[in-house]
């Protein structure tokens, strides 16, 4: 049922971006069902493989906005960030193409073998420049990385620390005269050292969804669904909302800036919650911009 | 210690000469004293009506260390069984017997401060 | 001559009368022999008795005695045997008379003493239960043996004022228990609530907790705070009421947890056993078996610090009993239950270095730890767990700042007042069943009691699909929900007590 195959460099269906580098692969190793068409417009997302709770967030605020957009999201499988894309991607009903770092008949995190299904069944595809399952090295990883560099017009780096492979992505990226996106985050965290860096070397900064599709000509047409619509059940909880538009909090922080038992404010973020208001990660509240204005 | 086991030895000959003399007044007819089996003595072999009875005699000078009683252990009480009946054996005696335990404290000056007679141990 | 004096003998928590028998025969070599299945401690009665009389200054006799504990078909443990025995070989020996409807209860030091003994509080309430009138107890242990009133106990501090108080030569008082009344003033809360800074959320899930009686997991980094929470939970319990009290005494009691000279046992038990205890420390057992940890804490709380570091069998042990409220233990020749009736707490790490989403520290697992943790930390028992909250470590610096000019944090008596309300709302809701807290009821029990409105009913629907909450979780959020109206003492569970329910759910963060 998982189809495979395999694209010379001299087809015509060989991604031209790719084919535009120095050494680019022979040959393209594929699994899935292969349509030219997924590399038309694409996206490289790269970040951190221990991301934060931001970078999560941020990931999936900016990934839903670029692929209801129709742009395909490249990135390289590995957990964290890299799964965040992909499964953002798949969830919100776009295309997703995972380099991988080994042989392509391999699923390289195994544990992540459901996501990697889950991918192929919706038309998105795993590539790899190595055939059967050969195991993943330490020289493939940034190998593969240079793939991830060449295949877009541009690369957001989503979280990166000092020395990471999302900054030697980010170099390729550069040297493939690509655009690079980098996204703020705070400097206390170690996996926003490295994006800062990029900020200051001249990379894009970007603070909200359109920021990217700007780059692609396109904006964001959609508003921030909203499932769960009874107004004055949010009106008594808008406190909520004005205190988290300043920062993220945990819970108890919220109750004692509103001066309200935590019984109540618990209360009044579940609603939220439910609503898809505010989201919830690794212990704090984050309001729920949904791609508009982050 | 040679004097001590001397002492030992005088100690329990005396015991046994009260003994012998308290089953005399008891009617007991005393048939043999210190007789050896095997291993093991009889202290004093006696008869009453048509009855065999073999007697250990205890003896000790005080109850300092505990009752002369306190030394008839269960495993002294089987020996003493055994040897019992080896003794009817070899003379091939058909007789009823019992086993019977006399204890004595002699103090100074020989006096007897306790006795007691265990009847069919 | 043979004396008859009256014992009892214990199995776990329940106890049958023992008739201690003494013949002391004038014929037959001296001997001293104890029969009726004694185990080893009662065996060894023998030589306490005999040297405890030698040094009280009483000749043993040189008799052929021989100790019946009858029944004889019942395993005898312990050894309290001790003063029955000696009271009937003194009674022939010293020559007085053992008056009828009396008990004999304690063990002999060699000196002739008597030593503080486990399980007085159970021969008490056997000798009231047999209608004996007088108790005879080691002078440490009167104290508990008094809390059972309606029988005289007679506290004895040596052999020598046994004998003299039965040739009526010096009296013995019987002791007199404090009123209860009086007691229950002493009770002191250790930790109190109002002592813990922040952590609102987590206070907020005690209180819950308490009210219902709903088991808690606590997940926060290393100093959060975690143990301290804890500490504070017995405090805001509803105060041990008179049979309670006595329930937990008896426990303590039998597994000689009581300290010498200790009395009723008034406040809630909090234990917090490691995690390298056996699984028959923790429930209960061995050969001659004992009250675990579990029952240890019963009507208290259970703390298990480190949840994830206990052996898994350890951990599946105590499935049951949290379901049940007791444990059974059967061995070949008996079978003992225990009661088992707590509030678990525990406590997890959010990831194996602890730091996950800690703002003062970086975690430094990988995802691949971090789920495997997880795995490790899920199982049968997380089922029995209602409530689930984060408790972050708390900013002092931040908390001083929101905090200025604050309202000071409610005391545990304050809480205490909501709760015990809150469980008598609940008292008479399950008057004609069996339970007495939410957090008891089952699938039939929370179909007939809690009705839920088509508003509640629609936000419940709606959190479980994008929670993804499973059956069981759902029904836990209701049970949740009926405890927090419970406290707001709203009759209708109300959509907020539900959204708030749903703050309390497993497998956030």
């Amino acid at each position: 049922m998982m189809k495979a195959g395999c694209i010379d460099i001299k087809s015509s269906e060989y991604p031209p971006l790719l084919k535009m580098i120095s050494d680019p692969p022979e040959k393209l190793y594929f699994r899935g069902n292969w349509d030219p068409g997924i590399f038309t417009e694409t996206l490289s997302v790269v970040g951190s493989r221990k991301n934060t709770g931001y970078g999560q967030i941020i990931t999936e605020n900016l990934v839903s906005a670029v692929s209801v957009s129709g742009i395909t999201v490249v990135s390289g499988f590995m957990y964290g960030t890299d799964a965040a894309a992909h499964q953002t991607a798949v969830d919100s009903g776009g295309k997703t193409v995972a380099v991988m770092p080994c042989g392509i008949m391999r699923i390289h995190p195994e544990h992540q073998e459901s996501l990697y299904r889950k991918m192929l069944l919706k038309n998105s595809i795993a590539i790899s420049e190595y055939e059967g399952d050969m195991q993943p090295a330490r020289w493939t990883f940034p190998r593969r990385n240079r793939i991830i560099a060449a295949l877009s017009p541009a690369l957001l780096v989503i979280e990166a620390g000092i020395k990471s492979g999302a900054l030697i992505t980010a170099n390729y990226a550069k040297k493939y005269e690509r655009r690079i996106f980098a996204v703020p985050g705070p400097l206390t965290s170690s996996v926003s050292l490295g994006t800062a860096d990029l900020i200051k070397k001249g990379a894009y900064i970007v603070t909200c969804a359109d920021d990217i599709l700007g780059f692609y000509g396109r904006f964001y047409p959609f508003t921030n669904p909203d499932a769960f619509s009874e107004k004055d059940e949010y009106s008594k909880s808008d406190y909520v909302l004005k205190i988290l538009s300043e920062e993220a909090l945990s819970i108890d922080e919220i109750a004692r800036k509103a001066l309200k038992p935590v019984s109540e404010t618990g209360s009044d973020i579940t609603k939220l919650l439910i609503g898809n208001k505010v989201i919830q990660k690794g212990g704090l509240y984050y309001l729920n911009r949904g791609g508009k204005r982050c | 210690m040679k004097s001590d086991s001397r002492e030992r030895v005088m100690l329990g000959r005396s015991g046994e000469d009260i003994a012998e003399k308290y089953l005399k007044g008891r009617g007991y007819r005393i048939i043999r004293r210190n007789i050896s089996v095997g291993h093991s003595d009889i202290d004093i072999l006696a008869e009453k009506g048509d009855v065999l009875v073999f007697v250990e005699v205890r003896t000790r000078s005080s109850s300092k260390h505990g009752m002369p009683e306190e030394s008839l252990s269960w495993r002294k009480l089987s020996q003493m069984r055994k040897t019992a009946g080896i003794y009817l054996a070899i003379n091939r005696i058909r007789k009823r017997s019992r086993i019977d335990a006399v204890c004595i404290i002699v103090g100074r000056d020989d006096k007897v401060t306790y006795f007691r007679h265990y009847t069919g141990i | 001559m043979l004396i008859k004096v009256t014992s009892v003998s214990f199995s776990g928590l329940s106890t049958i009368k023992i008739d201690v028998e003494v013949n002391i025969a004038e014929r037959g070599l001296p001997t001293f022999d104890i029969i009726g299945l004694p185990n080893k401690a009662v065996a060894e009665s023998k030589e306490r008795v005999r040297t405890a009389l030698i040094n009280t200054g009483i000749s043993f006799p040189m008799r052929k005695i021989t100790v019946n504990l009858a029944p004889g078909d019942v395993p005898k443990d312990g050894a309290f045997y001790d003063l029955p025995i000696a009271a009937g070989i003194l009674s022939e020996t010293e020559c007085f008379e053992i008056p009828g409807s009396t008990l004999f209860f304690g063990e002999l030091s060699l000196d002739g003493s008597l030593r503080h003994t486990k399980g007085a509080l159970l021969a008490a309430l056997f000798a009231k239960e047999q209608k004996i009138k007088k108790i005879f107890v080691p002078d440490e242990s009167a104290n508990e043996a008094t809390v059972v009133g309606g029988i005289e106990v007679y506290p004895v501090k040596t052999l020598r004022q046994l004998i003299s108080y039965f040739k009526s030569e010096t009296a013995i008082f019987p002791a007199h228990s404090e009123s209860s009344t009086e007691k229950r003033e002493h009770i002191r809360v250790e930790f109190d609530m109002s002592e813990i800074m922040g952590q609102e959320q987590a206070k907020r899930a005690l209180e819950i907790a308490a009210a219902g009686g709903h088991n808690l997991l606590m997940t926060g980094s290393p100093g959060a705070g975690k143990t301290m929470l804890a500490r504070a939970l017995p405090g805001i319990l509803p105060l041990l009421n008179d049979e309670e009290s006595l329930e937990v005494t008896k426990i303590y009691s039998s597994s000689g947890n009581i300290p010498p000279g200790g009395s009723l046992i008034r406040s809630r038990p909090f234990r917090s056993p490691h995690h390298i205890i056996s699984q028959a420390g923790l429930v209960g057992g061995g050969s001659h078996p004992q009250p675990g940890e579990i029952s240890l804490a019963h009507r208290g709380v259970l703390f298990l610090d480190e949840f994830n570091e206990f052996p898994r069998s350890v951990i599946e042990a105590l499935r049951q009993p949290v379901e049940d409220g007791r444990l059974t233990i059967s061995r070949s020749l008996e079978r003992v239950t225990y009661p088992s009736r707590f509030i678990l707490v525990a406590a997890a790490n959010p990831c194996p270095c602890g730091y996950l989403n800690d703002s003062t520290k970086e975690c430094t697992c990988t995802r691949k730890e971090i789920s495997r943790y997880r795995k490790k930390l899920s199982g049968p028992i997380l089922d029995r767990i209602d409530l689930h909250v984060e408790v972050p470590v708390v900013d002092i610096k931040k908390l001083a700042e929101s905090l200025k000019g604050p309202p000071r944090p409610e005391s545990s008596e304050k809480i205490r007042e909501r709760i015990t309300s809150a469980r008598e709302i609940q008292k008479k809701r399950f008057s004609g069943e069996e339970i007495h807290t939410n957090s008891e009821m089952k699938n039939r029990l929370i179909r007939k009691y809690i009705k839920l409105d088509n508003e509640s009913r629609a936000l419940l629907l709606h959190a479980s699909k994008s929670f993804s909450l499973s059956a069981r979780s759902y029904l836990k959020i209701i049970k949740i929900s009926r405890t927090i109206a419970d406290l707001a003492e709203s009759e209708k569970i109300k959509t907020e007590h539900i959204a708030e329910a749903l703050q309390y759910r497993p497998g956030i963060a």
